[in-house]
C-alpha cells in the first residue's frame, strides 16, 4: 500500500542534545503502526519531532508525497495529521464538549456540528458527559476525550503517544476498540505503546526503539511468532 | 459612633468593581502569556491621562475620554505585545525576563507620561455632586463604575463560555501545548487578549482619576490591590477574579471602617490589600481559581 506517513533518518531531540538516532518510521494508509521501546527509549521525542514539538536535528518528513520536514505543529493539524500527547492530553477545565470544539478550532467550514455528532457516536461514553469538566473525568474517559478531541478535524493520520498507559486494565480494552475503528474509517495510526504484547497484537507493523536508535521492525504477525526476536529485543518469553 | 453598613457594603461594590476591570486583562494576559505584566499600572495611568487629554485639553465630554482611553490603551497593549514582550521572547528570554522586561517597560511609559504632561497631582476637573439614595450616598461616577464592572462581568462570562475565541483563551491557559496541537492560532488570540486587558486596564485608570486625582504614579498606587486580586483569583481566572475583586473590596471597606474606629489613619488601606496577598501566597498559592474550576 502506498505509505501516507514517512519519517526517513530523523535525528532528533531537544536544545543540543540528541536523542533518537537516524530512526526511521513508514505508516500505509489505513494501518496501525506500533512504537514500542522501554522508559526514556526516545518514543515521545522521535513523535514529537516530527511535528514540532521537539527538536529535529536532521531527516525528513514526508506526507501525502510532499515534504513537510519543519512543520510547526498547528499547520499539520490543518493538513490533517493529528496528536495525541502523552500526558497533559485534555483541557482539564473546559467541558467534554468545549474540548471538541476546540479540537475543531482550525476548521474553517463552521459546519463542526456534524463531526461532532460523529465523534460521540464513536465514544458513547463522552455523548453522556457533554457538560462534565474534563479534569472530572475517569482515566478511561479522559484518554477517549483525547482521541476524540484529535478526531475533530478528520485527520487522516492520527499519532497516539501511549493511550494506554495508566489506565485500570477494564478500560484499555475499549479504548482498543476505538483505535480500531478509527483505522477502519480510513485514519492510519501510528500509536506509541510500552506493553509490547499489547503492542503487537493491536498493530500490522512496528518499530522497536532502545536508546533511541531503531533495533528491530517489521510485521508484529512476525514479530510475535519470532521466538528468538520475542526474547532478544522484547523480553518475552513464549 | 454607629457604622452605615450599607453604604460600607456600597462602597465594597465601587472599589471591588474598579478592581475587576483593572485585574481581567492581568489575570488574562498572566495565563496566556506566562509572566506578570508590571506595566500593566502605566497602561492605567495612561488610560487616566488620555481622560485629562480629552476632558480638560480637548474639552470635550467625558463620554468621549472613554472611548480614548479605551483605544488608546488597547493599542499600547498590543504594541506593548508585539514590539516588546513577543520580541523578547523570541530571542530567547524566559518568564523572569519578561517580567523584568515589563517593569522596565513600565517605567519609560510613566516618565514619558511625566514629560508630557508633568508631575503634580491634577484632576479631570469635573465635579460629581453626591445624592442619597436610600441610607446610601452616591455619586453618578460611582453608579457607572458598578454598571460598567456589571456589564463587563456579563460579557466576560458570555465571552469566555460562548465564542470560540473565548473558549481558546482557556484553552491556552490551561494547557498551551495541547491548544498548539489543536492548531489554536495562540499568536492571535494572545494580542487580542493583550490589546483587550490593556484598554480595560485603561477605562479603570481613567475611573480612578476620575474618582480621585491623576498622576504619573496612579497606576503604580493601584498595581498592588490589582495583584492581589489577581493573585488570590488564581492566575488565569476570569472567576477568580471576579469573586478576588469584591473580596478585596470589602475587605479594605471593612478595614477603613476599624482603622477609623481605632483612632489609626486610612492611609494603612494599602497594607490590607498587601496582607491578603502575602496571606494568599502562604495558604493557597493557585489562588480561589480550582473552586471555580472555570477559567
Ligand atoms: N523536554 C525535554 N527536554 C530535555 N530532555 C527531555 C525532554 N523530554 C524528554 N527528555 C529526555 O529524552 C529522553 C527520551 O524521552 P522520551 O520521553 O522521548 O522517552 P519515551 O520513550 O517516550 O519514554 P516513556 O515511555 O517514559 O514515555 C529521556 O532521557 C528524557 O529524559
Ligand atoms: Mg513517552
Amino acid at each position: 500500500m502506498e505509505s501516507i506517513f514517512v519519517a526517513e533518518d530523523i535525528v532528533a531531540g531537544y536544545e543540543d542534545v540528541e536523542i533518537v538516532h537516524n530512526v526511521s518510521v513508514e505508516v500505509a494508509g489505513g494501518e496501525i503502526v506500533a512504537i514500542i521501546g522501554p522508559n526514556g527509549s526516545g518514543k515521545s521525542t522521535l513523535v514529537k519531532s516530527l511535528l514540532g514539538f521537539a527538536r529535529l536535528f536532521h531527516g525528513q518528513v514526508l506526507y501525502d508525497g510532499r515534504n513537510i520536514t519543519g512543520i510547526t505543529p498547528d499547520r499539520a493539524v490543518t493538513l490533517g495529521i493529528n496528536y495525541v500527547p502523552q500526558i497533559n492530553n485534555v483541557f482539564v477545565n473546559l467541558t467534554v464538549a468545549e474540548n471538541l470544539e476546540l479540537g475543531a478550532y482550525t476548521r474553517k467550514d463552521g459546519n463542526i456540528k456534524a463531526d461532532m455528532a460523529e465523534v460521540y457516536r464513536l465514544f458513547p461514553e463522552l455523548a453522556a458527559r457533554k457538560k462534565a469538566w474534563a479534569g472530572n473525568l475517569s482515566g478511561g474517559e479522559r484518554q477517549m476525550l483525547a482521541i476524540a478531541r484529535a478526531m475533530m478535524t478528520n485527520p487522516k493520520v492520527l499519532l497516539l503517544d501511549e493511550p494506554l498507559a495508566s489506565l485500570a486494565p477494564k478500560a484499555i480494552s475499549p479504548i482498543f476498540k476505538k483505535v480500531k475503528r478509527i483505522r477502519d474509517n480510513g485514519t492510519a495510526v501510528v500509536i506509541v505503546e510500552q506493553n509490547v504484547k499489547r503492542a503487537l497484537e493491536i498493530s500490522h507493523r512496528c518499530y522497536v526503539l532502545v536508546d533511541g536508535r531503531c533495533v528491530l521492525e517489521g510485521d508484529s504477525k512476525s514479530i510475535l511468532s519470532d521466538e528468538d526476536a520475542k526474547q532478544r529485543f522484547l523480553g518475552l518469553k513464549a | 459612633m454607629g457604622v452605615n453598613w450599607a453604604q460600607v457594603l456600597f462602597n465594597s461594590a465601587v472599589t471591588g468593581s474598579l478592581y475587576l476591570i483593572a485585574a481581567v486583562g492581568l489575570t488574562l494576559t498572566y495565563g496566556l502569556s506566562g509572566f506578570p505584566n508590571f506595566a500593566y499600572a502605566e497602561f492605567m495611568t495612561l488610560g487616566a491621562y488620555m481622560g485629562y487629554f480629552v476632558v480638560r485639553q480637548l474639552g470635550f465630554d467625558v463620554y468621549f475620554a472613554f472611548i480614548a482611553a479605551f483605544l488608546a490603551c488597547g493599542i499600547l497593549g498590543a504594541l506593548a505585545y508585539r514590539g516588546v514582550f513577543r520580541f523578547l521572547a523570541n530571542r530567547g528570554a524566559n518568564k523572569i525576563h519578561l517580567m523584568v522586561g515589563s517593569i522596565a517597560l513600565g517605567f519609560v511609559i510613566r516618565y514619558i507620561i511625566g514629560d508630557i504632561w508633568g508631575w503634580p497631582a491634577t484632576t479631570f476637573g469635573i465635579r460629581w455632586p453626591g445624592f442619597d439614595i436610600g441610607p446610601l450616598r452616591v455619586t453618578d461616577l460611582w453608579l457607572a463604575l458598578i454598571f460598567t464592572a456589571l456589564v463587563l462581568a456579563v460579557i466576560m462570562h458570555l465571552l469566555l463560555t460562548r465564542t470560540k475565541t473565548g473558549k481558546a483563551i482557556r484553552g491556552i491557559s490551561s494547557n498551551p501545548e495541547l491548544a498548539l496541537a489543536s492548531g489554536i492560532n495562540i499568536e492571535r488570540v494572545t494580542l487580542v487578549t493583550w490589546a483587550g486587558g490593556a484598554a480595560l486596564a485603561g477605562i479603570a485608570g481613567l475611573f480612578w482619576g476620575a474618582i480621585a486625582s491623576l498622576s504619573p504614579l496612579l497606576g503604580w498606587a493601584m498595581i498592588l490591590p490589582v495583584f492581589a486580586v489577581t493573585i488570590l483569583g488564581g492566575i488565569g481566572s476570569f472567576y477568580g477574579v471576579l469573586a478576588a475583586a469584591f473580596i478585596i473590596g470589602l475587605a479594605e471597606n471593612i478595614g477603613v471602617v476599624a482603622l477609623t474606629q481605632l483612632g489609626l489613619s486610612t492611609e494603612y488601606r494599602m497594607a490590607i490589600a498587601f496582607i491578603i496577598l502575602i496571606v494568599t501566597l502562604i495558604l493557597r498559592p493557585q489562588g480561589l481559581a480550582k473552586a471555580f474550576r472555570r477559567t
